[in-house]
């Protein structure tokens, strides 16, 4: 795996990001296709399923070592990656040949100085035979041939053959390709280069806009050469981004999404000074659902998510609805769980994506719809580089045609966003606190003249979110993080009160600024009370504000409720314990928000439907 | 009380209330030290744990006390083992100068030979390498009842600035455990400071400065000593280039946070390779910027340079000092705690180096075993670790005292 751990290294090694675009760049000229595009698939998300589990190959590991399983577990607390903490264990059981501890010598009476002048001279030999050490394992077997040859195969074997030819790879390679195989085998490798990244490396290699890499890399395809090969041959007389959408790309192909920015600070006069004039803008509901793209070509249909899965098996209800669209259209908006003329909330929507058989009682409990609110391709043409409100024009003679020619019932599915038209920032305020009532998330402002960007770049779009749920929590255990925060207790648990006792209600990760982690860190391990493997329970003494948005009921949970989404919002370092919210106030807050859906009356208008 | 010992910082892996070594009943206050009738702990026949830390009543002196005391017997110059107050001082004699240079003139140090017996109260102690730092020393305490050995802070690799580690056999041990986790082994320093040289080699080629963070006693001239040594090599030879050529201009600057300890070194003999020193006032580092580069053609004197400074001056440390490099530098930093990727990432650092002045794992468990010592009291870091896999294997071992006085990888490690 040679050329690809040298490239995982250079990745590894620098934390500047056009740095890393440059190795990247050179990495997709100059490997071989097969490799290369193994290595795009795994930075672009696309890794096989996972083949072999982690818990199995950390339990051969454990027999491999030969240390007891408490010490490996410190080993992975300290780690904070399995991969990792298994390359750097593997090394203790390959004692390699240079001799440890050689220049050590047994004094108990008096005698005089060690002789130094040997010892100290610059071992040349200990240098090659490290070289030599390296890479033992059949250097010429790059990245494809072991996921295709070895790893991929696996998969089928029954467990005793995985577990022998695992431990035979992991017996003969050295720590870095310890470390790269045990990513690719448990389908976790993050190559220290973002998706971003990658595409621009890819973008620079083939001497290509970084939106047509983006483009072309969007959606289905496998990760052998021949993928790479047709980028690569690809010349760029087509760089299409106006006219005939990029004739590289396959037919179910999406779009990159373009992505919103959050508005800072939230108040009305804030929004003036950062944007501008209100009606320089197309402003609509933030929906509450899973971002997606709908994709009608060639007589097919696709959705697909932001995330890149493929959605078309799991909506069958809209991708009947879809059909009825003309060829050569895609759309942007969000799939929604909706009844009547409301969303039913982003909780009933996750009931729906997590059955992997769509049957028809789920679909008459979970209805969904396509939201609509842009259009990227029409007439086969793309049209990104259009301004929004062209492109929002060309999105409603498309609605007004399919109603002309099919009637409406049929594209129930299928709704476009309404554009609402308050006319002051402060107008938008009071739309924006009327989200909870409606299930929306908020606002999203749109420059009118805004084309259809790549990526999250910052300028056109702009989401206005409402403000968050909060709860004063207690802090009652800890456990130490992955990766960055391997070895920091950074992975906490909080608690309400209920009837004179703390309940966990919630665990979160995030919020806290380094030095605060730092501070905490040192507080919980003097305030540790007990341990449980990786777990430590902490006196119960500390509060922290806890943003979230929303809560459910849910089984899964001592405390019978589930937070979406939550995070620190700041150390209560004011609040004791004792005056830290109950259990009761929080379930207070779900009905408060049932009750809420239940009541608005899509017949009745509202307190702010006039100002729409 | 006990937790006074370790009140001044956090443990890095520390997880329990005080576990002390002895279950009998507290032992009342044994010793002259002690005052104020401070409670003592008796962690072996000739050492006990008090306030001021480890202490031999037999020779009423404590070994790098956390409080001032009559007589503080060194085991090596850093600051959690070398703290000012103390009325006497007694370490090994090649620690001596750098101890004067950390504690100032006024303290009153005595320098004994290694090996060399001496008579401390009712005691014989004496100072062997421990090669953590130069003058680092484990010490031997021997009386009547027992040899015991408080190792201090020790690697077992060799270190061109001081003595190899000697295994001193003894009864007690009390050793160290800074990095004591099966994950922590050393690559040969050879490796490590030939991949240091060749870091620097590369970003030198892309007319960058190359930023080396290491602690300003021990570390810090442990890898000038080396890259001296890899320079004697025909492929390094381009080590310490000071050049008007831009490509060959490959000159070492040091932060002045070294420049005092490692003119120390030298003096003493340790073969260096030239530095130039990076100050903070603008004057000096004028001074030192026209002194090295007289030809106007040269406005950026860090591009090639190797830049050695303490781990402190990263980032939101010293961001003024920073500054001079603006953006046209990596940074590296060579500590053990390197070892672990998230830990270097978290940092933000480029590049670890894993080059520690600690032993690893199997070095802790090797001199373990080769000292023979019937118990093992172990402090200073992964101490419950390290005392419960030694007990697994039958030897008798425990934590001393709260098991720490130090370590995050805050620590000089």
């Amino acid at each position: 795996m040679h050329g690809f751990l040298a490239l995982y290294n250079a990745l590894d090694s620098t934390t500047s990001t056009s740095a890393k675009v440059r190795v990247l760049e050179a990495f997709f000229r100059d490997a071989p296709a097969a490799d290369a595009g193994w290595a795009l698939a795994l930075m672009t998300g696309r890794r096989p399923r996972r083949i072999v589990s982690a818990a199995a190959l950390v339990r051969w590991v454990r027999e491999l070592s030969g240390l007891p399983d408490w010490l490996y577990d410190e080993c992975a607390i300290a780690v904070g990656d399995t991969a990792e903490t298994i390359a750097l264990v593997l090394e203790g059981t390959r004692e390699t040949h240079h001799s440890r501890h050689a220049n050590t010598h047994t004094t108990r009476s008096n005698s005089g100085s060690p002789t130094r002048v040997d010892s100290h001279q610059f071992d040349q030999h200990q240098l090659d035979q490290h070289q030599l050490d390296q890479h033992q394992l059949d250097p010429q077997f790059e990245l494809a041939q072991w996921m295709e040859e070895r790893i991929l195969p696996l998969r089928g074997l029954d467990a005793h053959e995985q577990r022998d030819r695992v431990v035979s790879w992991l017996r003969a390679s050295d720590r870095q390709t310890t470390f790269l195989l045990c990513k690719l085998l448990t389908g976790g490798l993050r190559v220290g280069a973002s998706r971003t990244l990658a595409v621009r490396g890819l973008a620079a290699a083939l001497a290509i806009d970084p939106d047509v890499a983006a483009h072309r890399v969007m959606g289905n395809w496998n990760p052998g050469a021949p993928f790479i090969e047709s980028l690569r041959n690809a010349t760029t007389h087509n760089p299409s981004r106006t006219g005939i959408a990029d004739v590289h790309v396959q037919e179910s192909q999406p779009f990159p999404f373009y992505l919103a920015s959050p508005i800072d600070h939230a108040s009305a006069a804030n929004v003036q000074t950062q944007l501008g004039d209100i009606s320089a803008f197309h402003i609509e509901w933030k929906w509450d659902g899973i971002r997606a793209q709908l994709i009608r070509r060639n007589g097919r249909v696709t959705i697909w998510s932001r995330g890149e899965e493929l959605l078309t098996d799991r909506f069958p209800e809209i991708t009947d609805a879809a059909r009825r669209l003309p060829d050569g259209s895609v759309l942007d908006g969000e799939l929604l769980a909706w009844r009547g003329n409301q969303p039913l909330g982003f909780h009933s929507l996750q009931r729906r994506i997590a059955r992997q058989d769509v049957t028809a009682s789920i679909r008459a409990r979970v209805p969904c719809i396509f939201m609509a609110y842009d259009l990227l391709e029409y007439q086969a043409i793309d049209i990104r580089t259009h301004q929004l409100q062209d492109r929002r024009a060309t999105l409603e003679r498309l609605f007004t045609l399919v109603r002309e020619r099919i009637g409406d019932g049929l594209m129930q599915r299928i709704r476009l966003s309404e554009l609402l038209s308050p006319e002051t920032w402060e107008g938008a305020a009071l739309l924006r606190d009327s989200s909870r009532v409606r299930s929306v998330e908020g606002l999203m402002l749109k420059s009118r003249t805004g084309p259809y960007r790549t990526g999250r770049v910052k300028g056109e779009w702009w989401k206005w979110k409402v403000d968050p749920f909060t709860a004063d929590l207690v802090l009652i255990s800890a456990q130490a993080g992955h990766g960055r925060r391997a070895g920091l207790l950074t992975d906490y648990t909080f608690a309400a009160w209920d009837n004179g006792s703390l309940v966990a209600v919630t665990k979160a990760y995030s919020g806290l600024t380094k030095a605060e982690i730092n501070e905490l860190d040192a507080w919980l391990r003097a305030h540790t009370r007990d341990r449980f493997g990786p777990v430590r329970t902490v006196d119960a003494e500390l509060v922290f504000e806890l943003a979230f948005e929303g809560a459910a009921l849910s089984s899964r949970n001592r405390s019978g409720l589930a937070l979406r989404f939550p995070r620190i919002a700041r150390w209560r370092r004011d609040k004791p314990a004792r005056e830290a919210d109950t259990l009761d106030s929080l379930r207070t807050l779900i009905h408060a928000q049932s009750k809420a859906q239940g009541h608005t009356n899509p017949e009745n208008p509202g307190l702010f439907d006039d100002l729409l | 009380m006990f937790r006074r010992i370790a009140a001044s910082r956090c443990s890095y892996r520390q997880s329990h209330q005080p576990k002390l070594y002895l279950n009998r009943a507290p032992t009342p206050a044994l010793n002259t030290l002690v005052v104020d009738n401070q409670f003592v702990e008796r962690v072996s026949p000739s050492l006990s744990l008090c306030d001021r830390g480890l202490v031999c009543p037999a020779g009423d002196f404590a070994i790098d006390p956390v409080r001032p005391v009559d007589l503080a017997v060194i085991t090596h110059a850093h600051s959690d083992h070398a703290r000012t107050g103390s009325a006497r001082y007694l370490c090994a004699e090649e620690c001596a100068p750098i101890l004067a240079q950390r504690l100032g003139s006024s303290a009153k140090i005595t320098g004994v030979p290694w090996h060399t017996p001496t008579r401390v109260g009712g005691v014989w102690i004496s100072f062997h390498p421990a090669c953590h730092v130069r003058g680092s020393a484990q010490i031997r305490i021997e009386t009547p009842d027992e040899i015991a050995v408080v190792t201090g802070d020790y690697k077992r690799a060799p270190d061109p600035t001081t003595q190899l580690f000697e295994v001193v056999p003894c009864d007690t041990l009390v050793t160290e455990s800074t990095f004591a986790l099966p994950i922590y082994r050393w690559d040969p320093t050879a490796i490590i400071i030939a991949q240091i040289a060749d870091w620097w080699h590369a970003n030198a080629h892309l007319g960058i400065a190359s930023i080396l963070y290491c602690y300003s006693l021990g570390k810090t001239q442990r890898v000038l000593a080396e890259l001296a040594l890899l320079a004697q090599t025909p492929t390094y030879a381009w080590i310490g280039n000071r050049s008007q050529i831009r490509e060959e201009h490959r000159p070492i600057y040091l932060h002045g946070a070294a420049v005092a300890l490692t003119e120390i070194y030298r003096q003493a003999g340790v073969i260096l390779p030239p530095t130039y020193p990076i100050t903070n006032s603008k004057a000096d580092a004028s001074t030192a910027r026209d002194e090295l580069l007289s030809g106007p053609a040269f406005q950026r004197p860090f591009a090639g340079a190797l830049v050695i400074a303490p781990p402190a001056a990263a980032g939101d440390g010293d961001a003024a000092w920073m500054k001079r490099f603006g953006t046209d530098a990596a940074t590296a930093f060579a500590s053990g705690w390197m070892r672990v990727r998230g830990v270097r990432r978290r940092r933000g650092h480029d590049v670890g180096f894993a080059l520690s002045d600690h032993a690893d794992w199997p070095g802790l468990i090797a001199t373990v075993r080769e000292t023979s010592a019937k118990r093992v009291l172990i402090t200073h870091g992964s101490s419950d670790i390290l005392a419960r896999y030694l007990r697994e294997l039958s030897i008798d071992a425990a934590i001393l005292g709260q098991g720490s006085i130090s370590d995050s990888d805050e620590e000089e490690a």
